[in-house]
């Protein structure tokens, strides 16, 4: 019999659960698969409804969470296996090497500047548009703070060779090649899954030129681009020329609502994030022309329809009820021309932009099916985690026990991913107290607040 | 026998007047013609002829002036050569040529004019009636009602997004033509509507919007089948060369027809039965048909159906061909008239048993795609594997049984055909052989794999301002690649360019002038083969066509080519064969 609770995913979802769960005073584990928590929310400029800077609310959240004296957090973690049952799980967990000692390391970066590879791997963190080293610090706000040596690229590692000038940079001596994977037991009683989403890679969708067209880029990009800690200090570029865009276009749907991509679903959150971003670049430059293709617009929240009425009047957003059918290039300017069939005012027609932004599918984060399988929980035809009753346990998997919060059960906003964060570790504090384990605290108990 | 029944077009000016001169004069002359008058002997189409002959005629007489006296310059010089290219496909038809006759009478010759019917009569009478006479034409079904094809095609999931129109080809150039209208047409039950329309017609089948429709609405299946109804009222489209092709497919749906249609493989390995170690048929289809109809834009079809023979005896493959193979039904299917079709369909298949026939290889896309996906749709009991001969190609590069040696130093940019790439989801087999060709550089057009341009005509119809503009802006960006060569792997679309660069073009003919190739035809010149002589006379007339060789272009040896394969998706249920090319399968996208 185990008090704690396993949350795995470090988004603002597992997050939320994380600091709900600590506060009633359960032991929380939390096994983060990347080198920090903050999740997708950690990567975005602003937020709708409200526009908050995005990692201004969930820094602080991140940072509490880690300290919590309730909350141990595992990061380049996985779990690889789960036996028993509610009340009673143990778990195997994963820990990749990060190759430096995360109790010395101060995130001073002194060593990713020192690698003789800085500047020379791209990025994932800013998708691929800035460079960093083979040792590095995901991105400025990141949770823990430390460093991590790429295992796969750190030429002493895969070749042996190198003069590893960030031995000698790192006066805390935290560097530490020997440093193997390591396989942590777990005890728990209950168990969150909040592994998020991920997004949809749209090369497959050629007629879009994806890949193929430097100015085309998807809005997971766009977020990097314009947020001010990103990788062009939140100005927003061209990937052909580095010139700011004065029309962009933004597509809507794109791999969703789309039978042939295999995600027929809606996903419900990009018709409001596309606003927010032509809103953005608006509010940069406001001599920007915003054109957002939409097939519906779906912007079903309290607020939102207010939020789009607003893009519309006051950041002179267009609207244009179009699925484009292709996108072609000019290949001097390389502008791009927007071909569509306007089905509000009638005939094809074709749009000249500066920049095209893909607003694409969320799909399930990879390896969901592998990890379902080690949880033993089930998952959607979409290959989302499954509820036992979508209306009425929404958090709740197939297996008594373990439970299934945020954007990995559906495509989902902030606010739901918290909402359900909340939910979730009420009922996996639940779960504990009826398998004969400490009673949830009162109010107020161990409250941070 | 019963009496033979002759159908005369006749000009008004000499023939005619020839034919009424004998009637004043009383000169006597047998009964059996039934004058048709014309203008000029240069109005008269293959089409008219060869439906004479569809509708049972026994023989058919053009009669125009002497050459020179024609009035309207050279419409009699032209008839006669239609009618010498209607005889070859009439001998490739098995009716035989003889059955078709031109002949120059004046005014005042009614003795020329009556002696000629009074030749012909009797010369028809020790031919026999023309065997099509007492075949039943085939019987046409109850076309099906639009909620049946909504249901079939999906239409009742459009959410009017308008992605089909935008993608187009057509839309693009005929403000009146929309897909996403039509298909709201049919959410509104404007049967009517659509099946009267022209936009039954304008469209190319050409599966772009389909493999861009975000809800799997197959529209170019809908048009396909609403296309049935519209048969039944007469309305067909005003098809390319006023329907000629038609004609003689659907006398190959009767019975009747005896062809011996191999005389153009003379000199080549082939059987006419499998054996259990060589059970490869290949199906010809009307490549030696369309090398008649168009060999005045240059096209040379049955050069295709050479080179493949060749290709494969050089594989070790002696292939079953059939001498009374009939067409695959393809166009008909497409055109309306799927009873025709499944004749067609039913008829090869029972040869194909016949000739313990296993596997086929085509060299045409429409034939590989209508074998391959149609004929199991309507066939209970079809288990035949079929291959593309790029496929096939692909595969003997691999296993090695098939090293190209010539190096030909081209560029090369390559037309994946409709029927291969969306339809039957095949992109890379061509590509692979053409990889394989020492000295060959593939160059890709801005649209390629599942987002290229149809040729724009299909099954022959609707071929007018749109289909030319639509290939001209594609041999422009075949041009802008700066290729030698322009490769197809279907002759249709070699027919269809073709055809657009043989006559004016709207543009600077530098612009989008670019010699056009099959794939067989550059794999015979990269493999060093060399063509038998052309086949001796007897029986078709078919080997006047032109021998396909011609000398590679020599230019510095290009650099490796691009293994790049635009494949997407991999969705169709295609009934593929075991090709050197690997499906994609699974729906999921990767993610990042
Ligand atoms: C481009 C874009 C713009 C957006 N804009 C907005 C907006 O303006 N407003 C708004 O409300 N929402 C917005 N969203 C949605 C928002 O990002 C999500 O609602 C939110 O991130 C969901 O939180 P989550 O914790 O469920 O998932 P995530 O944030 O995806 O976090 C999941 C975490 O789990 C980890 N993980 C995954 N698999 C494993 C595993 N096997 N083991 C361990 N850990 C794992 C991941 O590394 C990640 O840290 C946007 C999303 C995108 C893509
Ligand atoms: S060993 Fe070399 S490559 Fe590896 S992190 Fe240090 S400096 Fe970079
Ligand atoms: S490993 Fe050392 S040098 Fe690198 S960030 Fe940490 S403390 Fe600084
Ligand atoms: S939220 Fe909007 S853009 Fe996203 S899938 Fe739904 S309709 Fe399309
Ligand atoms: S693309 Fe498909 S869903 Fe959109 S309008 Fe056309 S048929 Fe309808
Ligand atoms: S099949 Fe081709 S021509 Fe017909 S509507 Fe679709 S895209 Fe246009």
């Amino acid at each position: 019999m185990s008090d704690s609770v396993l949350v795995i995913g470090g988004g603002v979802c597992g997050i939320q659960a994380a600091l709900d769960l600590g506060d009633k005073g359960l032991k929380v584990k939390m096994v983060e698969r990347e080198p920090s928590i903050g999740g997708r929310m950690a990567l975005l400029d602003k937020v709708f409804p409200t526009n908050d800077c995005s990692i201004c609310i969930l820094a602080p959240k991140m940072i509490t969470c880690f300290n919590h004296p309730n909350v141990e957090v595992l990061t380049c973690a996985e779990v690889v296996g789960v036996k028993g049952k509610a009340g009673d799980f143990k778990v195997k967990v994963r820990k990749k090497a990060r190759y430096v000692d995360e109790d010395k390391c101060t995130g001073c970066d002194a060593c990713t500047q020192a690698c003789v590879l800085a500047g020379r791997i791209p990025d994932e963190w800013n998708q691929n548009f800035g460079t960093r080293g083979a040792s590095y610090i995901p991105f400025m706000q990141a949770v823990p703070r430390v460093a991590i040596i790429d295992g796969e690229k750190c030429l002493r590692l895969t070749k042996g060779k190198c003069k590893s000038p960030c031995l000698e940079a790192c006066l805390r001596n935290a560097i530490d090649f020997e440093q193997e994977d390591e396989v942590v037991d777990l005890e728990v009683g209950s168990i969150i899954v909040a592994t998020g989403l991920d997004m949809y890679d749209p090369t497959p969708v050629t007629e879009y030129g994806y890949g193929r067209f430097a100015n085309v880029i998807h809005s997971m990009e766009y977020e990097r681009l314009i947020n001010a800690s990103g990788p062009t200090g939140g100005h927003i570029t061209r990937r052909s020329d580095g010139e700011r865009p004065k029309r962009i276009a933004y597509i809507q749907c794109v791999g969703a609502r789309d039978v042939r991509s295999g995600h027929p679903y809606c996903c419900s959150v990009c018709c409001m994030y596309a606003t927010k971003d032509a809103m953005l670049a608006y509010m940069h430059h406001d001599d920007t022309e915003n054109y957002i293709f939409y097939t519906d617009l779906r912007a079903f929240g309290r607020g939102f329809d207010e939020y789009i009425k607003r893009g519309a009047d006051e950041y002179k957003i267009n609207y244009i009820r179009a699925r484009p059918g292709e996108i072609t290039e000019d290949p001097v300017t390389k502008n791009l021309f927007v071909w569509y069939d306007d089905t509000e005012g009638g005939g094809v027609k074709s749009m000249e932009v500066d920049m095209v932004v893909l607003s694409t599918a969320f799909v399930p984060p990879r390896g969901i099916e592998e990890l379902a399988a080690v949880l033993g929980v089930e998952l959607d035809e979409y290959d989302f985690f499954k509820a036992s009753d979508d209306l009425l346990a929404p958090m709740d998997s197939c297996v008594p026990g373990i439970y299934i919060a945020g954007a990995c059960t559906r495509p989902m906003d902030v606010t739901d991913a918290v909402t359900q964060g909340g939910g979730a570790a009420d009922r996996a504090a639940q779960a504990i107290a009826q398998c004969g384990g400490k009673p949830p605290a009162k109010a107020g108990a161990g409250d941070r607040r | 026998m019963a009496e033979p029944e002759i159908v005369a077009f006749v000009c008004n000016w000499c023939a005619y007047a020839g034919a009424d001169y004998a009637g004043v004069s009383r000169i006597q002359y047998p009964a059996n013609v039934r004058l048709i008058r014309v203008m000029c002997s240069g109005r008269v189409e293959p089409s008219f002829m060869l439906k004479a002959f569809e509708d049972g005629a026994d023989g058919v007489l053009v009669g125009g002036c002497h050459e020179a006296d024609c009035h309207y310059m050279s419409g009699n010089v032209k008839a006669r050569a239609r009618v010498e290219e209607t005889r070859s496909l009439l001998d490739l038809l098995g009716l035989g040529g003889e059955r078709l006759r031109i002949k120059w009478v004046n005014a005042n010759e009614g003795e020329v004019f009556a002696s000629e019917i009074a030749d012909f009569t009797s010369a028809l009478k020790s031919l026999g009636p023309n065997p099509l006479k007492a075949a039943k034409p085939v019987t046409r079904g109850k076309p099906p009602v639009l909620a049946e094809i909504m249901a079939r095609t999906n239409t009742n999931l459009c959410v009017e997004c308008g992605k089909c129109t935008a993608s187009c080809p057509v839309s693009r150039r005929l403000a009146s033509f929309s897909p996403r209208m039509t298909v709201e047409m049919s959410l509104e039950k404007m049967a009517s509507e659509i099946e009267t329309g022209p936009q039954l017609w304008e469209c190319l089948t050409c599966r772009t919007c389909e493999e861009r429709c975000p809800y799997n609405v197959r529209f170019s299946d809908f048009i396909r089948e609403a296309r049935v109804e519209a048969q039944d009222l007469g309305l067909d489209g005003c098809p390319t060369q006023s329907g000629q092709m038609y004609s003689w497919m659907r006398m190959m749906a009767r019975d009747g027809l005896s062809q011996q249609r191999t005389g153009w493989a003379d000199g080549f390995k082939t059987k006419a039965r499998a054996t259990s170690k060589n059970d490869i048929m290949f199906f010809v289809g009307c490549l030696p048909h369309f090398g008649l109809s168009h060999r005045h834009v240059g096209a040379d079809t049955l050069g295709i159906a050479t080179n493949t023979l060749a290709i494969l005896n050089a594989m070790g493959i002696a292939p079953v061909l059939l001498a009374d193979e009939r067409c695959c039904g393809h166009d008909l299917l497409f055109a309306g008239e799927p009873e025709a079709f499944e004749a067609l369909a039913r008829r090869n298949a029972e040869a194909f048993k016949k000739a313990g026939v296993k596997r086929i290889v085509t060299a045409c896309a429409e034939g590989y795609q209508t074998l391959a996906v149609e004929y199991p749709r309507v066939l209970e009991d079809w288990d035949v594997e079929v291959m593309h001969i790029s496929g096939l190609m692909a595969q003997a590069v691999e296993t090695g049984n098939l090293t190209f040696e010539n190096d030909l130093g081209l560029k090369v940019t390559y037309q994946d055909p409709c029927r291969l790439g969306r339809y039957m989801d095949e992109y890379e087999a061509p590509r692979a052989v053409l990889g394989a060709m020492p000295g060959v550089e593939l160059v890709e057009m801005e649209h390629h794999g599942p987002d290229a341009v149809c040729c724009g005509v299909s099954s022959w119809i609707s071929c007018g301002a749109t289909a030319k503009s639509i290939q001209m802006s594609r041999l422009a960006e075949a041009k802008a690649t700066g290729a030698d060569v322009l490769v197809t792997a279907c002759p249709k679309c070699q027919i269809h360019f073709s055809c657009a660069l043989s006559g004016r073009v709207p543009l600077e003919r530098s612009e989008v002038e670019i010699p056009i190739e099959d794939l067989t035809s550059l794999a015979v010149k990269a493999l060093g083969l060399s063509l038998p002589e052309p086949a001796a006379k007897k029986p078709s007339r078919a080997s006047k066509a032109k021998p396909p060789a011609k000398a590679a272009r020599k230019k510095s040896a290009g650099k490796a080519p691009s293994k790049a394969s635009p494949g997407r998706k991999g969705k169709k249920p295609a009934k593929t064969p075991a090709a050197g090319s690997k499906k994609k399968t699974g729906a999921k996208s990767g993610s990042k």
